[in-house]
C-alpha cells in the first residue's frame, strides 16, 4: 500500500507537523489568554464608563437646572465618550436655553475638540466615529470645515457621515452643494432613495428654521434642480419627496406647473408630495391621473382622493379598477372619509356586480367596524 | 488489481488530507477577514444611527414579518409578544398557521382578540387556499391567515400575498427578535439600493432568561447537547458567513430571520416547496440578478439579532441536521447550472462549489476519513507518530477556529456577561471533537441517501 507520507520527503512532513501545530496550538493558547483578560477589562471599562455617564448626568442637570457654575473637563477618551454620550441626549431631548447650555459645555470641557481631532485621524473608523459624534452637535461654524473634509475623504461611508452632518446644517450654500454632491457619481455605494430623501428633508429643516429668509431661493433652486437634464432621477424625485416631508408650502405653485413637464415617477412624486402636504390644489393633479394608464400614479392619486371634492367619484371608480393594488388604495381612502361619503360609495358599489370591489369594501367596513 | 487498490487508496487519502487543508484554511481566513468586516460593522451600526432611523419619517420602509407556524402551541404566543415590541416605526406582523393541528390558532384568537375578515388577496404566488383570515382587536398590524398545511414555503408565500409593505421579514415561530433587529436589518436598504436581501446572526435561545417574550439575561444552556450547538453557531454565523458576504456570495440566509424586497422574491416565483425553502430561495436570487445582469446585494448584518429555540434532545437534533442537508442538496441540484459557471461570476466559481464540495460531499469524505483512520492505525500501516501528529494537528487548528469565535462574540457583543459561561464554552468547544461531530457527520451521510425525501422532521419543543 502506498502512503500519502511515503510520497514526501518525511524529515520535511515531520518538522512541518511538529512547527505547524505548535504555532496553531501558541496562537490558540494566547487566544485563550487574551480572551479572559479582554473579557475582564472590557466588563471592567463598561462599568466605569457607566458610572462616569452617571456622574456626568449629575453634574450636567445640576449646571443646568440649578445654575451651577461647575466646570466639566474631559481627560481621557473614556472620559470623552462617556460625556459625549450624556450631552447628545441632552442636546436631543432640550430645546432652546438648555440645550444652548449643553452645546456651551460640549465646547468648553473639550468633547467637541476631541472628536474634531478624530475627524483628521488615519484611521476612517475613528474619522466616521469623530463625524458622527459631531453630527450630534449640529455645528454651523464648521460648515467649511465639512465641506472641505468631504472633498478630501475617499471611504464612503465617512463621506455618507459628512454628507449627514451637512444636511442638519444646511444654508442655501449647502444646499446647492447637497443637490450637486449627491447627483455626483463618485461616491462608491448606490445611494437608496430614502438616504437621499432623508438628506434633504434635514436641510429644508434646517433651512426652515435656521434661514427662513432663504426659502423662497431654495424653491428657485429646486426649480432649477428639477428642470436641469443633468441632475439625475433619483435626486430629483427626493427633492420633491422631501418638500413634502418638510411642508415647504412655498414650493407648491412650482410643484403644481411642472406637474406636466415631467415624467410619470416625478408626478407620482409630486402627487404624494403635496398630498402629504394636505393642499387642496393636489386635487387638480389627482383629477388629472386617477384614470391615468400608470397604475401606480392611479394608486397614489387614489390615496390622496380623501382631500378632493369629487371623493365619491374616484373612489368609486377606481375600486373598481382592474389593479389590486388601486383598488387597495381607493379602500385605504374610505377610512379617512367622512360616514356620509363613505356609506355613498358603499351604497354604489353594492349596487354593481364587481366581486373584487365589493370584497374591498366589506374588508374595510369590517376594519372599521373593529377599531370604531 | 493490487495496484489500482493501492492507487485508490492513495487518492482517498490526498482527497481527506485536501479536504481537511480547505475546510480549516476556509475556516482560518474568515475568522480573520470577518474580524475588519465585525469591527467596521460595530463602528457603523451605532446605537445613534439606528435612534436616527426609528425617529425620521423619511427614512424608514415599512416591513411585513411573516411567522409561519404549524403546531407551535407551546412558542407562538411568546414570539408573537417578542414581535410586538419590535423598535420599528411601521411593521404589520402576518402569522400563517398552516394547518396546525393544535392548539396554535386557538390561543392566537384568545390572547390577541382575534376576529375574521373578508379575504381580498392579491394572488401573486401560488399556495394552499386560505381558510380564514383573522386581525386582532387589540393590535391593529397583527393579522393571522388560517390556511390548509401545504409546508413552510407555501405558508410563506401565503404570507407574501397577505402583505401589504415592500419589503417582507420571515421569521420561525419559536425564535426571538432583538427589539432592534429590523432597524438594524433596515439600515442596510437605507443607505444602499441595490441591496435586495439582508440575513443575521441567529444564536440558539436555550439558557437565557427571557419574560413576556424578552431576553432579560443571557446564560450559557445547561444541556451538554445545547451547548454543544452553541459554539457551532457562533462560529458558523460570526465566521462563516460573514466571510461569505464578504465575497458577496452567500448562499443561505437562515429561515429563523432574513428581510427581502418583495418584489424580487415575487419575480422569481416565491419560495419553492423544498425542505430547504431558505437557501433555496437566495440562491435563486442570485441565479435572478445575475442572469438578468440586476446589480444587486444579498447583505448579511453580523449583528446577534435573532434568537431560536435549538433542538434539545438528539432525536430531534438528528431530525433537523437530516433535514438541512436533504435541504441543501436540493437547492444544489435544483440551481445546478450555477456549478463552476463563469455567467455567475463568484457565486458560480467559488460559492457554489464551495457548498458542493464541502457542505454536500464533506460529510462523506470526513467519514471515509474517521474510519480508514481507525483502520489504518488498527492495521499498524500508518505511523503512530505521525497518526499523533495528525490528530493534535486536526485538534488544534479546530480549538483555534472555535477559541476565534468566542473571542469576536465576547469582544463585540458581550453576550454572556460571566467568563464562567465563556470558559464552559470552550470546554465543551474541546468536547465537540470526540463524539458530536462524528455523529453530526453520520446523520449528514445518512441524509445524502435520502435528499428526496420531502418530510419536514418537527423537532421537540420547550415553552418559551
Amino acid at each position: 500500500m502506498i502512503l500519502l507520507t511515503d510520497l514526501i520527503n518525511k524529515y520535511f512532513l515531520m518538522n512541518f507537523l511538529y512547527v505547524f501545530t505548535l504555532i496553531l496550538g501558541l496562537s490558540a493558547f494566547f487566544q485563550f489568554l487574551l480572551l479572559i483578560i479582554q473579557k475582564i477589562r472590557i466588563e471592567k471599562r463598561e462599568k466605569k464608563k457607566k458610572k462616569l455617564e452617571k456622574e456626568y448626568t449629575k453634574k450636567i442637570m445640576e449646571i443646568l437646572y440649578a445654575n451651577k457654575a461647575e466646570e466639566i473637563k474631559i481627560k481621557t477618551s473614556l472620559e470623552a465618550e462617556a460625556l459625549s454620550n450624556v450631552l447628545i441626549s441632552f442636546v436631543s431631548n432640550y430645546t432652546g436655553e438648555k440645550q444652548h447650555k449643553a452645546l456651551k459645555i460640549a465646547h468648553k470641557s473639550g468633547v467637541i475638540d476631541f472628536y474634531l481631532k478624530k475627524c483628521s485621524s488615519k484611521s476612517w473608523l475613528d474619522r466616521l466615529d469623530g463625524f458622527e459624534k459631531l453630527a450630534y452637535f449640529k455645528l454651523y461654524e464648521h460648515k467649511n470645515f465639512y465641506i472641505n473634509a468631504l472633498k478630501n475623504e475617499n471611504k464612503s461611508y465617512v463621506q455618507l457621515q459628512i454628507i449627514y452632518n451637512l444636511s442638519l446644517i444646511a444654508d442655501k450654500d449647502i444646499f446647492l452643494f447637497l443637490i450637486e454632491i449627491l447627483s455626483d457619481t463618485h461616491i462608491k455605494v448606490s445611494l437608496s432613495l430614502k438616504f437621499i430623501e432623508q438628506i434633504f428633508v434635514n436641510a429644508l429643516k434646517s433651512i426652515l428654521e435656521k434661514c427662513k429668509n432663504e426659502e423662497l431661493l431654495i424653491v428657485k433652486s429646486i426649480e432649477n434642480a428639477l428642470l436641469d437634464d443633468k441632475i439625475n432621477i433619483d435626486v430629483k424625485k427626493s427633492l420633491v419627496h422631501s418638500s413634502g416631508y418638510a411642508n415647504l408650502k412655498s414650493a407648491v405653485n412650482l410643484l403644481l406647473s411642472i406637474f406636466n413637464k415631467v415624467s410619470d415617477d416625478l408626478k407620482t412624486a409630486i402627487i404624494r408630495a403635496l398630498g402629504r402636504m394636505g393642499v387642496p390644489e393636489v386635487c387638480q393633479l389627482i383629477n388629472k391621473s386617477y384614470m391615468s394608464k400608470n397604475w401606480i400614479l392611479r394608486t397614489v392619486s387614489t390615496q390622496y382622493a380623501y382631500l378632493c371634492e369629487n371623493t365619491v367619484e374616484i373612489l368609486t371608480k377606481n375600486l373598481c379598477d382592474s389593479n389590486y393594488y388601486v383598488r387597495r388604495a381607493a379602500g385605504l381612502a374610505l377610512l379617512k372619509l367622512d360616514p356620509k361619503l363613505r356609506n355613498k360609495i358603499v351604497e354604489l358599489i353594492n349596487e354593481t356586480n364587481d366581486r373584487y370591489a365589493k370584497e374591498m369594501i366589506n374588508l374595510i367596513l369590517k376594519r372599521i367596524s373593529n377599531y370604531a | 488489481m493490487l495496484e489500482v487498490l493501492a492507487y485508490f487508496l492513495l487518492a482517498i487519502q490526498f482527497i481527506i488530507f485536501l479536504y481537511f487543508i480547505v475546510v480549516n484554511s476556509i475556516y482560518t481566513y474568515f475568522s480573520l477577514a470577518s474580524i475588519k468586516e465585525l469591527l467596521i460593522n460595530l463602528k457603523i451600526s451605532t446605537q445613534q444611527k439606528l435612534k436616527i432611523l426609528l425617529s425620521s419619517q423619511a427614512v424608514y420602509r415599512p416591513i411585513s414579518i411573516l411567522v409561519p407556524a404549524y403546531n407551535e402551541e407551546l412558542t407562538i404566543l411568546s414570539t408573537i409578544k417578542s414581535l410586538l415590541t419590535l423598535y420599528y416605526p411601521e411593521f404589520e406582523i402576518i402569522v400563517i398557521n398552516d394547518g396546525s393541528t393544535d392548539k396554535t390558532l386557538d390561543l392566537l384568537i384568545s390572547e390577541f382578540n382575534l376576529i375574521p375578515i373578508p379575504t381580498a388577496v392579491k394572488l401573486s404566488l401560488p399556495h394552499k387556499p386560505i381558510k380564514n383570515l383573522y386581525i386582532s382587536v387589540d393590535y391593529p398590524n397583527l393579522t393571522v391567515i388560517d390556511k390548509e398545511n401545504g409546508g413552510k414555503a407555501d405558508a410563506l408565500n401565503a404570507g407574501i400575498n397577505v402583505s401589504q409593505y415592500p419589503f417582507f421579514c420571515c421569521i420561525d415561530a419559536d425564535s426571538i427578535l432583538d427589539p432592534e433587529a429590523l432597524l438594524r436589518a433596515s439600515r442596510l436598504f437605507f443607505e444602499d439600493k441595490t441591496v435586495i436581501a439582508v440575513g443575521g446572526i441567529v444564536l440558539p435561545l436555550n439558557g437565557a432568561v427571557v419574560e413576556e417574550g424578552t431576553i432579560k439575561e443571557f446564560k450559557a444552556p445547561k444541556k451538554l447537547i445545547e451547548l454543544f450547538q452553541s459554539i457551532e453557531y457562533t462560529r458558523g454565523f460570526l465566521a462563516g458567513r460573514t466571510g461569505w458576504s464578504i465575497l458577496n456570495s452567500l448562499l443561505i440566509i437562515s429561515g429563523a430571520f432574513g428581510v427581502f424586497r418583495k418584489d424580487m422574491v415575487i419575480s422569481i416565483g416565491g419560495y419553492r416547496k423544498t425542505v430547504g425553502e431558505d437557501m433555496d430561495l437566495v440562491v435563486r436570487l442570485h441565479k435572478y440578478c445575475l442572469e438578468n445582469k440586476i446589480p444587486y446585494k444579498i447583505a448579511f448584518i453580523p449583528d446577534p439579532i435573532c434568537y431560536t429555540q435549538v433542538p434539545t434532545d438528539l432525536t430531534s437534533l438528528l431530525k433537523q441536521r437530516n433535514r438541512w442537508h436533504r435541504g441543501l442538496i436540493d437547492s444544489l441540484l435544483y440551481s445546478k447550472g450555477m456549478f463552476l459557471n463563469q455567467k455567475y461570476k463568484l457565486v458560480g466559481k467559488i460559492g457554489f462549489p464551495y457548498f458542493v464540495f464541502v457542505e454536500a460531499l464533506g460529510p462523506i469524505v470526513e467519514f471515509i476519513g474517521y474510519v480508514s483512520f481507525i483502520i489504518f492505525y488498527i492495521l499498524d500501516l500508518i505511523s503512530k507518530e505521525y497518526a499523533f501528529l495528525f490528530f493534535c494537528l486536526a485538534f488544534v487548528w479546530g480549538m483555534w477556529i472555535n477559541i476565534a469565535s468566542v473571542f469576536l462574540d465576547n469582544y463585540l457583543y458581550r453576550r454572556y456577561s460571566s467568563l464562567a459561561d465563556i470558559i464552559k464554552l470552550l470546554f465543551v468547544g474541546i468536547l465537540e471533537f470526540f463524539g458530536y461531530r462524528q455523529l453530526i457527520v453520520t446523520e449528514r451521510i445518512i441524509a445524502t441517501f435520502q435528499f428526496w425525501r420531502k418530510e419536514w422532521g418537527k423537532p421537540l419543543r420547550e415553552k418559551i
